[in-house]
């Protein structure tokens, strides 16, 4: 059991299986956590979900969530929300039917693609999110923080 | 194996990773397993600090195995025996999913690996195949399947779907293409020598102009010609001329008249090809691939090569012939002026093609604003009730009003790039000509005995020659978009083409003229994606003239049973008997016409009633398709439409109700005679009343045939002899409607029971 805390009458921690869980009056779950609003409030309105992907709970604010559970429940999310940040826009081109994006990412290097009617998505806070075949999701917090030769690649796509 | 090969090199090619298990590993496990065939295998990409790393996930018979790459060797990670795992958990999020393998609840887990979404279609296979073996130790892949071949497959899945799987090689496909002018020699030979000569006579004009000058106005002026010798000589040279207008025009007539002939012959022939084939396909590219794209490759992928062959193949052709022969052609008139004009023209090819790259930006630019324009038109058109039910309209004006406007930006940076780029690459011609001029202009003026003397008329020619430069130049700069349209087209085609059915008749198949529709089912297994089996085991006979109702739950393999039995996908274990002869032995086409369906969402075609009636049965009489109408209960309503059975349905025949539709599609039926008859939620879908009128119908149809009718409502499956109930793949319980009710925990008596209920709930 990696942490434990009381919070009110329910308790969320990470099980030994390491599964998060929801213990309310005695009844645990194990819970999976949705945020409702992933980009634009990833911090609040966090859903738990049973395996049958029923809510159990609706946590409204990660700050009302004592230290310890909210460590834990962040620690969750790190997997959860995960995607990659692309650091460097190495290449794009277009291929029969499809982009080619060649990329340096936090995780390291990575050739995808999408169609080519698919582009980029930008979202409130003007970071842009890519979403490749796959289902991959690349995102560049600002574009304007990239070096001047990714900027030059990127900008038929972003501008 | 040559397939699987092309897979791998695909994934390296295009996702830059490898294309399967590297032989280390394989060597590995050989060392440390008894039975050391590999069953499935995926790629772990993200570590535990979600970094890209490689570990190879592998699943052989009794073992999982994690192989992680260390620096540069691979060593052996985690071996777990599968008896000891007694759950698989998954984790999934937006682009990281874990899976985590337990041996008990309360101990920590035994096994944890994350993967990115790429990897997340074989590592659902892989959980499927231990939560099989958790439920079922002796649980084995079939012995068919490669790991190999299911992990390519479900890696190149969402590229191959979005693309195709031929466009490796480019020159190999073009010359796949120019193969289909072969047929057409004669087109081509006269084509091509109508833009050939096209080229030459155009060269003659500019050479007769300074003829006319040196040979004709000069001498005369000069007084060393007489007027008659002058007048009849520049009469010859008019008459020449025109005659090399007329020529050209004729030629240019005799290329547009026979390519674009040729080009329409290709098209038509690829159509005709492609679309044989299509109907050759069996349903598991249908399902592969969008309809949408199906047709678009029947259509204007086969446009866009009748472009490509009517005017690609020649004008690139024409304009390298014309600037080469130009250059040809000034050179050896005078090669000091030749050279000033010939050596430019690589600088400004390469303008050109810098322009072309800039202008493809920009039109990216402006395509992708382009299509957040036609996004608020595709939401609001078609949702224009919740618009103006929301009174928003004034809130979509403006929507609708700002991306015009960034469009219209958009257009006028392209308008100001090109309409900037061409006055400037005319100077740089303009400055060859002043060039030209300023080189030339003190060897005019000189006199005819010196040596760097240049004569009037030759100089004319060249500047005629000049003018002829800037068409090839701007042709050579379109060749690689417009050689990329056609080589696109050429792939989506070639890739249908190249696709070959999977269901296909044997060499000397078995004839059976009348089915007397007897139908064995003997241990039957199959799944859509090679991995997840959809049918385990399934046995049943049933005798000629039975009727067989098929109920569970959705998603449990009910309308599976009766795909197989018209043979839409071939099985992958265990066998099925048609009159005793394996399904697989029977020449399809006499089979399927003796195979009726009436299906929950009947399809029509465009056409009359009429047509769709007779549609199994080409010219079927009227009386007759009367008589099936009557049979179906279609009779009455067709009556009563202003056009009769001449009424046109619409495309899917929206004109017409879901009863009705349904009530035209089972006189179809009535009419092709069919001897096994499957049913498929046939009156899921409409009111009480119509379900009585089409029950009514279906009591007709049923009799003296083979049935099997896949029903929700168990009381349309009254007149069944028997009632198979298929849960997860298999048949749980099989009997009458009243040996199953008979049955006190049994599955079809819980169904029965609740569905009273609801009509109980419903009558209240």
């Amino acid at each position: 059991m990696t942490a434990l805390k009381i919070v009110d009458d329910y308790k969320i921690y990470m099980g030994d299986s390491h599964q998060l869980t929801f213990e309310q009056q005695g009844k645990k779950t194990e819970v999976k956590v949705k945020q409702c609003f992933p980009w634009s409030q990833p911090n609040e309105f966090l859903s738990l979900r049973d395996e049958k992907g029923n809510e159990v709970f609706l946590i409204e604010d990660l700050k009302e969530l004592d230290v310890l559970t909210r460590l834990t429940v962040e620690e969750y999310l790190k997997t959860a929300e995960f995607v990659m940040k692309i650091e460097k826009v190495l290449h794009i081109e277009e291929d029969v039917e499809l982009r080619e994006y060649t990329v340096l990412t936090g995780q390291g290097k990575r050739i995808f693609h999408t169609k080519l009617e698919d582009w980029p998505e930008f979202l409130p806070d003007g970071s842009i999110l890519i979403e490749d075949l796959a289902g991959d999701i690349f995102k560049i917090d600002d574009v304007s923080l990239l070096d001047p030769i990714s900027q030059k690649n990127l900008s038929p796509y972003v501008h | 194996m040559e397939n699987l090969n092309r897979k791998q090199q695909f994934i390296k090619t295009h996702l830059r990773q490898e294309g399967g298990l590297p032989k280390e590993v394989k060597t590995l496990l050989e060392k440390m397993e008894v039975d050391p065939r590999i069953e499935l295998y995926g790629l772990s990409d993200l570590n535990e600090n979600l970094l890209f790393h490689e570990a190879w996930v592998v699943l052989t018979k009794k073992n999982l195995f994690i192989v992680k790459r260390d620096e540069d060797s691979l060593k052996i990670e985690v071996r777990v025996p599968l008896e000891r795992i007694s759950d698989i958990i998954e984790n999934s999020s937006l682009s990281c999913s874990t899976l985590i393998c337990l041996t008990s609840n309360d101990l920590p887990p035994v096994a944890t690996w994350r993967f990115t979404q790429r990897q997340k279609i074989i590592m659902g296979h892989l959980k499927y195949v231990i939560e099989e073996k958790i439920k079922n130790a002796e649980f084995q892949m079939d012995e068919g399947s490669d790991a190999d071949e299911e992990y390519a497959d479900s890696v190149l899945k969402p590229v191959l779907e979005a693309q195709n799987s031929v466009s490796t090689d480019k020159k190999q496909a073009l010359w796949r293409l120019l193969a289909y002018l072969l047929p057409y020699r004669k087109e081509l030979i006269y084509g091509t020598v109508g833009a050939v000569l096209t080229t030459a006579v155009s060269l003659v004009p500019a050479y007769v102009s300074g003829y006319l000058i040196d040979k004709v106005v000069k001498p005369f002026q000069d007084g060393t010609l007489s007027v008659n010798e002058a007048s009849t000589t520049a009469w010859i040279l008019v008459g020449a001329l025109s005659a090399t207008y007329i020529l050209r025009e004729f030629f240019v007539w005799l290329r547009l008249n026979k390519m674009s002939i040729l080009g329409e012959k290709v098209a038509r022939d690829l159509r005709d090809e492609l679309y044989a084939h299509l109907q050759t396909l069996s349903m598991d590219f249908y399902s592969k691939k969008q309809t949408g794209s199906i047709i678009t490759r029947v259509s204007s992928d086969t446009d866009r090569i009748w472009d490509f062959v009517a005017f690609g193949v020649v004008e690139v052709g024409i304009a390298l012939i014309t600037l080469s022969g130009l250059s040809a052609v000034l050179i050896s008139m005078d090669w000091k002026l030749g050279l000033i004009m010939t050596v430019p023209v690589p600088v400004l090819l390469y303008a050109i093609y810098r322009h072309g790259e800039g202008m493809k930006r920009l039109f990216l630019k402006a395509w992708r604003k382009w299509s957040d324009l036609t996004d608020v038109l595709s939401d609001t058109i078609p949702g224009v009730q919740v618009v103006k039910a929301f009174n928003q309209e004034e809130r979509e004006k403006k929507r609708f009003s700002d991306r015009n406007g960034i469009i219209m930006d958009e257009f006028n940076n392209i308008h100001k790039a090109w309409t900037g780029f061409w006055p400037v690459l005319m100077m740089g011609i303009h400055v060859i000509v002043i060039g030209v001029w300023a080189f030339a202009t003190p060897r005019l003026i000189a006199g005819p005995t010196e040596a760097h003397y240049l004569s009037a008329g030759t100089f004319v020619s060249f500047l005629l020659y000049l003018t002829m430069f800037s068409q090839p130049i701007e042709v050579i700069g379109q060749v690689a978009r417009m050689l990329n349209r056609a080589l696109s087209s050429a792939y989506r085609i070639f890739e249908v083409l190249d696709t070959n059915p999977t269901i296909r008749d044997i060499d000397n198949p078995v004839k059976i003229e009348k089915v007397e529709g007897r139908i064995q089912f003997n241990n039957v297994s199959f799944s859509y994606d090679g991995v997840r089996k959809i049918l385990k085991g399934v046995n049943f006979d049933v005798k000629p003239g039975e009727m067989i109702g098929l109920v569970g739950t959705s998603g449990g393999g009910k309308s599976t049973i009766t795909k197989l039995i018209a043979r839409f996908y071939d099985i992958d274990g265990g066998e099925i008997l048609i009159d005793g002869h394996n399904i697989k032995s029977l020449d399809l086409g006499s089979y399927r016409r003796q195979v009726g369906m009436v299906l929950q969402d009947p399809y029509l075609f465009h056409g009359t009633i009429l047509d769709n009636i007779g549609y199994g049965v080409p010219g079927v009489s009227r009386k007759e398709v009367i008589e099936a109408a009557k049979v179906a209960n279609a009779h009455n309503f067709i009556g009563k439409l202003p056009h009769g059975y001449d009424t046109v349905v619409g495309e899917r025949g929206h004109t017409l109700s879901g009863g009705e539709r349904q009530r035209v599609s089972i006189a179809r039926a009535i009419l092709a005679n069919p001897r096994v008859l499957i049913l498929d939620e046939a009156t899921s879908a409409v009111d009480t009343e119509t379900e009585r009128n089409i029950q009514e119908a279906l009591d007709r149809l049923i009799e003296g045939r083979t049935v099997f009718a896949v029903a929700h409502r168990l009381s349309t499956l009254r007149k069944a002899n028997r009632i198979f109930v298929i849960d997860n793949g298999e048949i749980v319980e099989r009997g009458t409607h009243e040996e199953l009710l008979s049955k006190e925990e049994g599955e079809y008596r819980k169904l029965h029971r609740m569905q009273q209920e609801m009509s109980e709930f419903f009558a209240l």
